[in-house]
């Protein structure tokens, strides 16, 4: 009896797969462009990954979970813009999308999805990327500016370098791991921001929050000149920092911090309302 | 030198010509300068204040005490303090109390900044000194952006909406206190921009 029952389950856990895999529907778009195109992705439920292509290939693979979505796409000159077209009865389940890219490496990438995730990596090209809750994952981007706008989605980014990173982030944690270039800006309200790295040699980084944590962990060697202030929250300090030459505000006890490391070639900026701050030597 | 040593003999160099490192270090430094030029300022402003009255005799006592305190003077070897006053000569004392509350104001913010020092790990501030965040709503534009969005959306960009807004009331409020703080002008600029992206994100969504 247990047997039968038991069989009676798969058979019906098969059925749902067999009629799910036969529900969804697999697309494919295949365009050349010219260097530094422009590709956009604009995703309502679903991921979306794009990583670079070997040559002037756009080549988008889309699984489209139902009936209820269909995917618009065009090519005008060497802009590709792809968009998931939600019909009657859609929903965040029965419309969802999965896109992966390829794209050349110098292209221009512009992702929108509501709930990701959202994955990037291996650019040189401007890198734009927006989300309501959807994780977002940006690593091995050089020589191109990154942009995250996000509501509540951790955003992680490693190896960027050479070129602006500017992230704003209402709830969602940010974390960046061996991020560098002339300006790096994160905005958050409640969420927390940590950096790992050394700051490069020679940018301004900029991390403020209203009520989310700020941490930065820092190798011995970095060159930096760091500010550090929390209106209401708790600093704490523990790189050996150098006296400023020069400060335009009076130090804080417990609220602020002000020094400089090695030759201070970067300028940092860590500022919160309410949150806590904390500098490590990694 | 840097601002934390010149600011050590801040006392000293509010009456008299800064020389050596001090004044090569007053022509590099506007914050220096700017900090001096105030001290001077207010030091000459204190002439002209025309007072009757001359101060109590417990006033006296509480600057010296405060001043001993700081360390910024010693315990007088002769009964009555050096700062009590002579009272055919008021004025004079009078200006020696203007100096002595400013060089009490100075001997604070300098004992402040040599605690923050570099590798130092800062102790816990009173919870009592906390002050909560402002309680967050929503204006008539939020919920008028609100409806527009689908239902599964609507609760995740009103407590984004409610978190910004209250980042951008906690701004204010700051800035409402002080006006010529520029963190708290950037707070507010950095509130805004959020509130931005929310709406921005929003717009996408109800299209």
């Amino acid at each position: 009896m247990v047997t039968k029952q038991r069989v009676g389950e798969v058979a019906v856990v098969v059925v749902a797969c067999v009629i799910a895999v036969a529900a969804s529907e697999k697309k494919e778009f295949k365009y050349t462009v010219g260097p530094r195109a422009s590709v956009t992705i604009n995703n309502q439920f679903g991921p979306v990954s794009v990583k670079p292509s070997a040559g002037n290939q756009v080549i988008i693979t889309a699984i489209l979970q139902s009936n209820k979505v269909e995917v618009d796409d065009s090519k005008i000159g060497d802009r590709v813009e792809l968009k998931s077209h939600l019909l009657q009865g859609a929903t965040p389940e029965n419309a969802r999308v999965e896109y992966e890219a390829f794209v050349p490496a110098d292209a221009s990438v512009s992702i929108h999805s509501t709930n990701g995730p959202v994955r990037a990596e291996q650019l040189h090209g401007d890198l734009t990327l927006e989300g309501d809750t959807a994780t977002m994952e940006v690593h091995d981007i050089s020589d191109a500016h990154v942009h995250v706008n996000s509501l509540n989605g951790p955003i992680t980014l490693t190896n960027i370098h050479n070129g602006h990173v500017e992230i704003s982030s209402v709830g969602g944690d940010v974390m960046l791991n061996s991020v560098t270039g002339p300006l790096v800006s994160v905005t958050s309200t409640t969420g927390k921001i940590h950096y790992d790295g050394d700051f490069g040699i020679g940018g301004d980084y900029k991390l403020t929050s209203h009520s989310g944590d700020i941490e930065a962990i820092i190798p011995a060697d970095a060159s930096f000149d760091v500010t550090a202030k929390s209106m209401r929250g708790d600093v704490q300090n523990d790189f050996p920092l150098q006296p400023k030459q020069h400060i335009t505000f009076l130090p804080e006890k417990g609220r602020s911090f002000v020094g400089t490391a090695g030759r201070a070639a970067s300028s940092v900026l860590l500022r919160t309302v309410s949150g806590k701050i904390r500098l490590k030597k990694r | 030198m840097t601002c934390t040593d010149f600011q050590d003999k801040l006392p000293d160099l509010i009456d008299g010509e800064a020389a050596g490192e001090h004044a090569a270090h007053l022509k590099s430094c506007a914050a220096c300068s700017d900090l001096v030029s105030d001290l001077r300022a207010i030091a000459s402003g204190a002439k002209v204040l025309c007072s009757a009255d001359e101060p109590s005799p417990r006033v006296w006592a509480n600057i010296q005490r405060a001043l001993e305190a700081e360390g910024l003077v010693r315990t007088p070897r002769q009964a009555g303090g050096v700062l009590t006053p002579a009272r055919r000569h008021w004025a004079p004392a009078w200006l020696v109390a203007v100096a002595a509350l400013v060089l009490v104001g100075f001997g604070v913010l300098i004992y402040q900044n040599r605690l923050v020092q570099p590798t130092q790990v800062a102790k816990e501030t009173p919870a009592t000194l906390t002050i909560a965040t402002p309680p967050a709503t929503l204006a008539d534009d939020d919920l008028q952006l609100l409806t527009q969005l689908s239902p599964a959306m609507r609760d995740t960009y009103e407590t984004n909406l409610k978190d910004v807004n209250a980042f951008i009331q906690d701004a204010q409020e700051s800035l409402a206190r002080n006006p010529n703080d520029e963190d708290a002008r950037h707070f507010l600029m950095d509130a805004y921009q959020q509130k931005e992206v929310v709406y921005q994100l929003a717009m996408d969504r109800t299209q």
